[in-house]
């Protein structure tokens, strides 16, 4: 961030004099966050999130009784830091796009605080609209993304024009073909007048890293960026993004479904359960060594082509005359995790993954265990480690 | 029957008489606009009994137009405009399931309808030339499918029972209505589903669930094929494994032989036996799994064995392959990988390579897979380099030979990419000494 951010103190203020017509109201903003912005040391931390919560009510089903709501995120904390990302893995409907819309401020968070730079985010449209210029966000699915009835040269200048980096047709054309090249879609040219319709998921999905480019943020939220993209172009986009969180610095939440791939692109990896945090810390350390059982069966399900050749004869040792599907369940030599996640409106008590564990105790129903520290900066919430403490601050690296 | 471990068909010897599905030379074509697309091209395979057959390629690459060719699914655009495709039925299949018997002698009584349509002495179905009627025969009790999305693949305003139970009054008539029901809550303990959910709308469900359901619509009639397309590509990885497990202890239980169609080649490593990687409507490689991973041939291959991150090991950067998916319309001339291919030369761009053993003489790519397994005799080793085809020049010793010099030229890794990538394994070297000592 530390290379960009002169930059953009010095452009703002002259977007005013040029755009003052048209983009005045955006340009007159008070920059809220550039005092704080200056030559800071990359393990500040740059965007903090301290016990989100997210409940979204439901319509009154019931006539009468209390109002009910899904608890989409509970009591959920990290910290991003410049030039490193951040994994957030999960089951579909753990939370995790909920707790990266809440980052982007496109959800209002029930509880809890969202810090930038150490500053809370104020919830007035001058200060949101500061904050996205710091705080960008990349879909997931680049069909819907994109306006299929504009180019690609409207998606991208809108970006700059808004943001007030292009103040005429030329600066706009050349920060364009700029922006195209550093995404890899190269002849540029080629690329600019292009429709969505006319390109392949991997290209979108690079027009839409490159809108998100345009605004010159400090922070990226991709949620799944390449989980829909073609197999053997999944990596291309994953190593343009790992690229510019390395020439640029930028601060990275990634969330994936797929293990391997924040493996492959996070220092730090958080694993989220029905809307609870369950277990944090190095990458390494939490894929070599996961300490939750959630953890454990999320790994132990991963397709892995390395180990694959013992698990395969394993299985037909194992199946080989049971002839029942109870039996062979029972034989089952991974944690058992049989069963699905739960329903969000109203989840188990205490720790929400008791009912699926294999060693639930009796107080995993009562009470939420707190976070318990492992060393090396991993930490778990589980019974299973120590009771934990209550920690006032965040996660850390 | 006795039930077929995975292990006994990429190890032991496969026989003729195994054989239950043969796709001879498959061509499939959409006609759209002035062009037409071919979406399948010259695809020949056998699927064998109790076999997992995976089928691996990117969207677009023709695996899902193949599957529907087998069932006959196709509609216009869509039309098959050569090949043949041959079932070979079970001469005395043994119903596992405890189905009534006067629905058994149906089921065979339709079966011996067609034996006389036999050929030689072995019962033969040509797919392709199946009337309506014994198409309706041959679906579900000999072949049934499963699609790929378990969220839009179940009727929205139909019960579970409902949906099961349709396709026994639509496939096996003869069922009364106690006995369609009696099967449906079999089928639901079959595949691990909650008797009591008989009723549900398919809303009631979890993705899970629907796609159990789907499973179990599928062996309804206890086909001896079964097709999957994309089973389990919408779910999460844990129900996603929960699911294969209950597959593969299905397929040791009641001996169907499944067609799995997926993009992720690591997922069907682990369930496959033997694996057919598709490129641009062609199989460029075929192999037993084991072979398949330590003996990564054609450069595609290998180029999507290293396009997923490992969990364990060291990390290292990864490059993927560069490009993009050919257009099938514009399919390129030659071998249709070569302009991703860092590995092309001359005769790559001008000549579509067949499929067939690869030579003796020959490249690996990615040499540091190679490891031999010290506990497999030679001779099982040479039964499953046997079961091995690949397209690709590389593996033609005539044409590489003539491009020896510049294919060493190009086995360095580019200082422009700055990737490390596959380039740097291949043996070369190795290749063209050995052809150099054959010659003399």
């Amino acid at each position: 961030m530390s290379s960009n951010n002169p930059e953009i103190g010095r452009e703002v203020p002259g977007s005013t004099a040029l755009t003052g017509e048209s983009y005045g109201t955006i340009a007159s903003v008070p920059q809220t966050f550039e005092s704080a912005g200056e030559e800071k040391p990359s393990n500040e931390p740059i965007l903090e999130a301290v016990h989100l919560k997210k409940d979204f009510p439901l319509r009154a089903i019931k006539l009468f009784g209390p109002p009910q709501a899904v608890h989409a995120v509970e009591d959920t904390s990290l910290t991003l830091y410049p030039g490193k990302a951040t994994a957030l893995v999960g089951e579909s409907g753990s939370g995790k796009t909920t707790v990266a819309l809440m980052l982007g401020r496109l959800h209002e968070p029930t509880g809890g605080e969202i810090r930038f730079r150490g500053e809370p985010v104020g919830n007035s449209h001058q200060s949101l609209r500061a904050y996205r210029r710091h705080v960008q966000y990349i879909f997931q699915d680049p069909f819907s993304s994109l306006n299929p009835a504009h180019g690609v040269r409207y998606h991208l200048a809108r970006s700059l024009r808004l943001y007030g980096y292009a103040h005429n047709a030329t600066e706009e054309r050349e920060q364009i073909l700029t922006l195209l090249e550093r995404v890899n879609l190269t002849p540029a040219d080629h690329f600019i007048d292009k429709f969505p319709h006319q390109l392949s998921g991997g290209q979108r999905q690079r027009i839409a890293i490159a809108r998100v480019l345009a605004v010159r943020p400090s922070v990226i939220l991709a949620d799944e960026p390449v989980s829909m993209l073609d197999v053997s172009i999944r990596l291309d986009v994953l190593n343009l993004l790992l690229r510019l969180k390395e020439e640029d610095g930028l601060a990275f939440l990634f969330i994936t479904h797929d293990i391997a791939s924040a493996r492959y692109f996070a220092e730090e990896t958080l694993v989220m359960y029905a809307g609870q945090m369950v277990e944090g810390g190095p990458t390494e350390e939490v894929i070599q060594h996961p300490r939750h059982p959630y953890s454990q069966l999320l790994l132990s399900a991963a397709p892995d082509p390395d180990t694959m050749g013992h698990r395969k004869a394993a299985d037909v040792a194992k199946d080989k005359g049971t002839g029942t599907k109870e039996q062979v369940n029972m034989g089952e030599a991974t944690p058992s995790g049989r069963g699905e996640p739960p329903s969000l409106i109203n989840p188990p008590g205490g720790c929400r993954f008791h009912p699926r564990c294999p060693h639930a105790m009796p107080i995993c129903s009562q009470h939420r265990p707190k976070r318990t520290d492992l060393g090396n900066g991993h930490w778990t919430h589980c019974f299973l480690y120590g009771k934990g403490e209550e920690v006032s601050g965040v996660s850390s690296v | 029957m006795t039930p077929i471990v995975a292990e006994s068909y990429t190890t032991a010897s496969i026989q003729e008489q195994d054989v239950l599905l043969e796709v001879k030379n498959l061509n499939v074509y959409y006609q759209t606009g002035n062009v037409p697309v071919h979406a399948v091209n010259d695809v020949s395979f056998k699927l064998h009994r109790g076999q997992i057959l995976g089928l691996a390629g990117e969207s677009g690459s023709g695996k899902s137009t193949l599957a529907y060719a087998i069932t006959r699914l196709l509609h216009p655009p869509a039309s098959v405009s050569g090949g043949e495709i041959w079932y070979y039925p079970q001469r005395d299949r043994t119903i596992v399931t405890g189905k009534v018997e006067s629905q058994q002698n149906q089921l065979l009584g339709m079966k011996r309808k067609r034996e006389v349509e036999g050929e030689n002495e072995r019962l033969s179905v040509n797919v392709l030339e199946l009337s309506p009627a014994q198409l309706r025969a041959f679906r579900w009790q000999e072949l049934a499918i499963v699609f790929q999305s378990a969220m839009n693949a179940l009727n929205p305003v139909l019960r579970l029972e409902n949906q099961i139970t349709d396709v026994l009054k639509a496939h096996a008539p003869s069922m009364g209505s106690d006995a369609c029901r009696d099967r449906a809550l079999e089928l639901l303990r079959l595949v691990g589903i909650a008797p009591d959910r008989l009723r549900s709308y398919p809303h009631e469900l979890s993705g899970g669930m629907r796609q159990r359901a789907i499973i179990a619509i599928a062996l309804a009639l206890n086909p001896d094929i079964i097709i999957m397309d994309e089973p389990t590509t919408a779910l999460d990885v844990v129900v996603q494994r929960d699911i294969l497990v209950e597959l593969m202890a299905l397929r040791e239980h009641l001996s169907f032989a499944v067609i799995f169609i997926t993009h992720d080649l690591s997922l069907l490593l682990e369930i496959a036996d033997q694996v057919v990687i598709m490129y641009a409507g062609r199989i460029v490689e075929t192999a037993p799994w084991q072979e398949l991973y330590r003996h990564t041939r054609h450069p595609y291959t290998y180029g999507l064995l290293n396009s997923f991150p490992s969990l364990h090991g060291p990390k290292k950067k990864m490059s993927g392959i560069s490009g993009t998916p050919p257009d099938l319309r514009h399919v390129p001339l030659g071998c249709a990988f070569h302009p991703r291919c860092q590995f092309a030369f001359e005769a790559c761009r001008k000549q579509v390579p067949a499929l067939s053993l690869p030579s003796a003489v020959g490249v690996h790519i990615g040499e540091q897979r190679l490891e031999p397994d010290s506990k497999l005799a030679d001779d099982v080793q040479s039964k499953r380099s046997q079961q091995c085809q690949v397209a690709c020049h590389l593996y033609n010793v005539e044409l590489l030979g003539t491009h020896m010099e510049n294919a060493l030229q190009i086995s360095e890794p580019g200082p422009q990419t700055g990737h490390v990538n596959g380039i740097g394994d291949v043996d070369f070297k190795k290749a063209g000494e050995r052809q150099n000592n054959e010659q003399q």
